[in-house]
């Protein structure tokens, strides 16, 4: 007998998996891992007493960290934080792209000034709007390029005062500290480093990310608040995960979900990262093509 | 063997016969990102097989797939119990969706709130199309024991998704007929 639900579950499933193949490099990632993880047990086997005394004394000071490939949260976070700082310091180049396909964001922060670059797609390999914003101490330029209309856009303005992370932290705060796109990239790994420091990210274990077996932090905060209409509940869910051998962001997600009394509204974002030396070729990707016979416009749209 | 043979011969088997198994584990984790991850898991795991397997290496992968998947499920169980904690006993747990399946796949979508073993047992039935003696080998249990979990998990599929049973039937002839 075969029913309805069972027809569509098969209909359903064929349908999510149609057309995906196996990407190739699959089974040399594996290999890499499975290495890696067995010089990182053979490392950690060769320092146990010192590692066993440092995790006790740390573990100390964090309560109930969890403990993950041998080391407390707090270390986890640690090196985290010093690892933004050094790829920061190296002037590296974050580039984050959507696991869905439909963005692509570079942040650069070097000694003569800042660029980002975010790149929408309007189907995969097709891009929809192009936005880039170049800053030096004197001025500030952001192009944009549309490629429904074919028209771009070009505005250079005085260079205003960059957005500065918060000199206090804002651990008290019952908003979370949101990883989302900002035009400072101090700004934006400030808030990384914040929502470490704060301790709002708790250790979920390790998982899967482009091969590599990345620690999970996770931080799930709720508001909420009072309206005439009633109460709204804002939640929103942050994970972090990091590589365990560069302590470096390598995805990160954040979920936001509002539940009213009549109406939910829910939206996401997931992106990988990854950090780029800024050599030539990288920081070319930083510059906002313009394509021939784009029109240029005076107004954005 | 060298490793560099072995990787090129477990590419050459991933190209050719992978995708079956790529589709199993994206039902079983409910996105593509996670089905590919779950897949390399599994390579991981049985990686000191590979080479002293002979025949078909298919089987040892699908094990592996699904032990893992498995207990990755019980830890996200362990976690979704803090986080009730957390959120108080009244605010409800939804799966972790980021990178998840078409939101129109309904059905699909449900599958994640199945308990594991209910779903591997319809994956096991429904995707690959195994007979429930087949499946009980992959899972490690009796054949009843999947007879019981899938009845049970598509019965929760119908109560989730609102299709009654009595207004779906379609007789088809034998129960329990999985196909691709």
């Amino acid at each position: 007998m075969s029913t309805e639900l069972e027809d569509r579950l098969r209909w359903e499933m064929r349908e999510v998996t149609a057309g995906v193949r196996v990407p190739p490099g699959l089974a040399r990632r594996a290999w890499r891992n499975r290495r890696r993880r067995i010089m990182t047990r053979a490392t950690a086997a060769a320092g146990t007493a010192a590692a066993v005394a440092a995790a006790l004394v740390v573990a100390g000071t964090t309560g109930a960290s969890r403990d993950v490939g041998g080391h407390t949260t707090a270390y986890i976070v640690k090196q985290a934080e010093s690892a933004l700082d050094t790829a920061w310091a190296a002037n590296d180049i974050m580039y984050l792209r959507a696991t869905d396909g439909t963005a692509e964001r570079w942040f650069y922060l070097g000694p003569q000034g800042s660029a980002n670059r975010f790149e929408v797609f309007s189907a995969p390999g097709q891009p929809g709007m192009d936005i880039g914003v170049a800053a030096t101490p004197a001025s500030r330029t952001i192009t944009w390029v549309f490629y429904r209309t074919k028209t771009w856009w070009r505005m250079r303005q005085a260079a205003a005062p960059a957005p500065q992370p918060a000199a206090q932290k804002s651990c008290s705060s019952q908003i979370p500290v949101s990883l989302d796109v900002d035009e400072s990239p101090a700004v934006l790994v400030a808030n990384i480093r914040e929502a470490l420091a704060c301790g709002q990210l708790t250790n979920e274990g390790t998982q899967y990310v482009n091969g590599v077996a990345a620690i999970k932090l996770v931080s799930v905060h709720i508001l909420r608040v009072k309206l005439r209409a009633g109460t709204i509940t804002i939640t929103t869910r942050t994970t972090l995960w990091v590589d365990p051998a560069s302590y470096l962001p390598v995805r990160w997600a954040e979920d936001w979900r509002v539940t009213g009394r009549t109406r939910i509204v829910r939206t996401s974002v997931n992106e990988d990262v990854e950090w780029l030396t800024p050599t030539s070729a990288n920081l070319a990707q930083l510059a906002v093509p313009i394509p021939p016979g784009f029109r240029q416009v005076s107004q954005p749209g | 063997m060298t490793a560099d043979r072995l990787v090129a011969r477990l590419e050459e088997f991933l190209a050719e016969r992978g995708e079956p198994l790529l589709h199993a584990a994206i039902l079983l984790t409910g996105s593509k990102e996670g089905g590919e991850d779950l897949l390399q898991a599994a390579l991981e795991r049985t990686w000191r097989r590979w080479r002293a397997i002979e025949g078909d290496p298919e089987g040892y992968l699908r094990r592996a797939m699904y032990n893992l998947a498995a207990d990755g499920w019980r830890r996200q169980r362990r976690w979704r119990a803090r986080l009730a904690l957390l959120r108080g006993a009244h605010d409800g747990i939804e799966p972790d969706r980021s990178g998840q399946v078409d939101q129109r796949d309904e059905l699909v979508r449900l599958l994640l709130r199945l308990p594991p073993g209910q779903r591997a047992a319809i994956v096991l039935r429904y995707w690959d199309g195994l007979s429930e003696a087949e499946a009980a080998a992959v899972l490690g249990c009796s054949a009843s024991t999947v007879r019981s979990a899938t009845a049970r998990g598509l019965r929760r599929l119908r109560e989730l998704s609102g299709i009654t049973a009595a207004a779906a039937v379609r007789s088809t002839g034998q129960g329990g007929t999985a196909q691709r």
